[in-house]
């Protein structure tokens, strides 16, 4: 009844309803980077808690409407390709919107580099269902063999990111063995040891990693002549060096949510669903669980082996101290939070984990108080993320494949 | 130590299936706990070494008992019937906020505290082997307490309807077991477990740091894996082995004593992989 209010209410404000839910997603985006940036822009303390408080129950209000959402979501259903050429113009205007605070263009590249990571494991824990708390042996390994290659040997950061992501398939690869014979909690505690041995390894085996004392000194990538760490000159703007580096990450963001979705949408993610699902069944259904568990590891591995890559040549210094359980359990807690399995769900969520501990500098020492307490409120009032996983329905329903499918709007994404 | 760790964890998951990360938390807390009733001590003059000891138990007992079931009623309870996913997350927030919490609020927090030492350095000569009474009194004390506990779950009640939980839950609850009140109990004797071996720990090395108790966390629960998960005596043995690795290794092995947690965390895989119930397989079976 109130839905039909609502488009009755919507074709009266817009002649054509297609006008007007195109219209209304375009606001929408525009607010929402809004508020992103005002997020972002407020300096002092005081208001920016007023801020986060108002956000929250913002995100509250629009889930306890599910008119509205349900509404909303048809909306960039419909309009998705609308919605991406405009999230993608925003994005790339971001830099430029602001350009006179390096640091916030700083933060955005980090968030993406962190979202590349967190696509990464939702695709082992998120798709493949398949627990992972050892996910900062990946972004290690990628961040020093990119790392060390390049200074050892010269190799340069395209060929050295793409290699690093190779070495971290590598890891994913040899945890993936012991895995295939646990589950559940086990699975937890195995990967999670792979993760503290490896760390450990990381600090002893100095020959390799330099120890504790980190390597130093990492060429930043270059395009030709023009080095990464020079300042980006479109048209007649200077745009500060770190630019670089956000168009680098977030386009290598972009490229593993599309990948992401492609894989979901594919046979092979749809198997990944099966063994998440029910893995009995799944094997039953002549699915090759075990080749499948080890591809989502080394997938998943892989991803994070990139943004380590990325991670290491924007920072410049790699150190074991940046590979630790911590790390491991942010990542995880980016997936969880954003809605395991839901790949804008998992990049709002690296992103809200990246800036919020930025923003709440002021706080520092009771930072990590303020997260585990977060943690648990968030783990009782909502176990499925923020976002969680819509349940759409893929392909034609048994019985039905002699009906030639019409173009559903179904299958596309708010992308 | 490690042995009082991991009975604690056994209790935990063999009754709720849980992995509670904040264990060692509540390890550290019971540290601190004795720490408060020492300084009483030395400021009310009462110098009596084994009143001291005994206080500082059973106010760490007490302290811990009692912070397990809040936890219990705060944190895990309302997500009890949810994915273990979501109750491992629940568990690391609460070790977190635990441990931030100590380092913050409890007065030079971030600092390793000294502990007092309540006797003089007294040891035991058997021929060339000098064993300090510290270690006597804990080896005796673990021992005494794994019995105690083993009897717990073994004989009683209380540990006949712990033991009927792990089993199956629903089955319990319909012969007339009351889930939340077994979770509650076992809560506190594992944390209180804890406790003492907190308390141990801080006697033994006379210092403790806010952020002790997440090593103790892992070390705790691989002795608890290695003795089979839910098997009391198994724990009990797997801490021991876990120990005795541990100075092998750093005994043995050139710079070993680098690597000696990374030997723990190997043997955490192995026997992940090869032996998930335990090394002391059909005991396991037991508890479930």
């Amino acid at each position: 009844m109130r839905e039909k209010d609502i488009s009755r209410l919507q074709t009266a404000l817009f002649p054509s309803r297609r006008w007007g839910s195109g219209l209304l997603v375009a606001a929408l985006l525009l607010a929402l980077y809004a508020i992103v940036i005002l997020g972002l822009r407020i300096e002092r303390p005081s208001l920016f808690v007023l801020y986060l408080g108002a956000t929250a129950s913002l995100i509250l209000a629009y889930q306890r409407l599910p008119v509205v959402s349900r509404q909303i979501a048809r909306d960039f259903r419909d309009n998705a390709g609308l919605a991406a050429v405009i999230l993608t113009v925003l994005l790339v205007l971001y830099p430029i919107v602001v350009r006179d605070d390096p640091y916030l263009i700083h933060v955005a590249a980090l968030s993406a580099i962190f979202a590349v990571m967190a696509l990464g494991l939702n695709i082992t824990l998120g798709f493949a269902g398949l627990l992972d708390i050892g996910f900062a042996v990946y972004f290690g390994a990628g961040a020093y063999t990119s790392a060390q290659l390049a200074i050892h040997f010269g190799v340069g950061f395209w060929l050295g990111a793409v290699l690093g992501g190779f070495v971290a398939a590598a890891f994913g690869f040899v945890v993936a063995w012991p895995a295939l014979r646990v589950h559940d909690h086990y699975l937890g505690l195995v990967t999670l040891g792979y993760g503290l041995m490896m760390n450990l390894l990381a600090r002893n085996l100095k020959f390799l990693t330099n120890g504790t004392d980190g390597v130093i000194d990492i060429p930043p990538p270059a395009i030709g002549s023009h080095s990464f760490t020079e300042p980006l000159n479109i048209l007649s703007l200077s745009m500060p060096f770190q630019t670089n580096f956000y168009y680098l990450a977030s386009a290598t963001a972009l490229v593993g949510a599309l990948v992401s979705y492609r894989l979901l949408n594919s046979k092979l993610g749809r198997a990944w669903e099966a063994i998440r699902e029910d893995e009995t069944a799944a094997r039953c259904s002549g699915i090759d669980t075990r080749g499948l568990k080890i591809l989502a590891f080394s997938t998943g591995a892989f991803f994070g082996g990139i943004g380590g890559a990325l991670y290491a040549h924007m920072i410049g210094f790699i150190s074991p101290d940046s590979f630790t359980f911590l790390e491991s359990i942010t990542i995880l807690v980016m997936v969880v939070v954003g809605g395991a399995g839901n790949i804008l769900g998992v990049v709002a969520g690296a992103i809200a984990l990246v800036i919020l501990p930025e923003r709440l500098r002021e706080f520092e020492h009771l930072r990590l108080l303020i997260f585990g307490l977060a943690l648990v409120v968030l783990m009782i009032n909502r176990p499925q993320g923020i976002f969680p996983r819509t349940r759409t329905r893929r392909g034609p329903r048994p019985g039905i494949e002699s009906i030639p499918l019409e173009p559903s709007a179904d299958r596309a994404s708010p992308a | 130590m490690y042995t009082l760790v991991a009975v604690g964890f056994t209790l935990f998951f063999g009754v709720m299936g849980l992995i509670n990360f904040a264990h060692g938390e509540v390890f550290m807390i019971g540290a601190f706990a004795a720490l408060v009733v020492g300084r009483l001590f030395t400021n009310s003059g009462i110098a009596d070494g084994w009143a001291l000891i005994a206080t500082m138990l059973i106010v760490a007992i007490l302290f811990c008992g009692v912070l397990g079931i809040f936890i219990e009623r705060l944190a895990y309870r309302p997500v009890r019937q949810a994915p273990m996913l979501v109750m491992l997350i629940t568990s690391l927030g609460v070790s977190f906020v635990l441990r931030e919490g100590v380092k913050e609020f409890f007065p030079e927090g971030a600092n390793p505290l000294g502990f007092p030492s309540p006797y003089k350095f007294e040891s035991l000569h058997i021929d060339l082997i000098a064993v300090g009474y510290t270690q006597v009194a804990m080896i005796i004390a673990s021992i005494v307490l794994v019995a105690g506990t083993n009897l717990l779950v073994e004989r009683t009640w209380v540990g006949r309807s712990m033991r009927a939980t792990a089993d199956d839950p629903d089955a319990a609850r319909m012969m007339g077991v009351g889930i939340g009140n077994v979770i509650r109990n076992a809560f506190f004797v594992g944390s209180a477990l804890g406790g003492v071996a907190g308390v141990m720990n801080g006697l033994y090395y006379l210092s403790i740091r806010f952020d002790m108790g997440w090593t103790m966390a892992i070390k705790g629960f691989t002795a608890a894996i290695l003795g089979g998960l839910g098997n009391v005596y198994g724990a009990a043995l797997g801490g021991y082995l876990l120990a005795a690795l541990e100075v092998l290794v750093v005994a043995l092995v050139p710079q070993g004593s680098q690597y000696k947690d990374v030997f723990v965390f190997l043997i955490l895989i192995l026997v992940l992989m090869f032996r998930p119930s335990g090394i002391l397989r059909r005991a396991a079976q037991k508890m479930g």
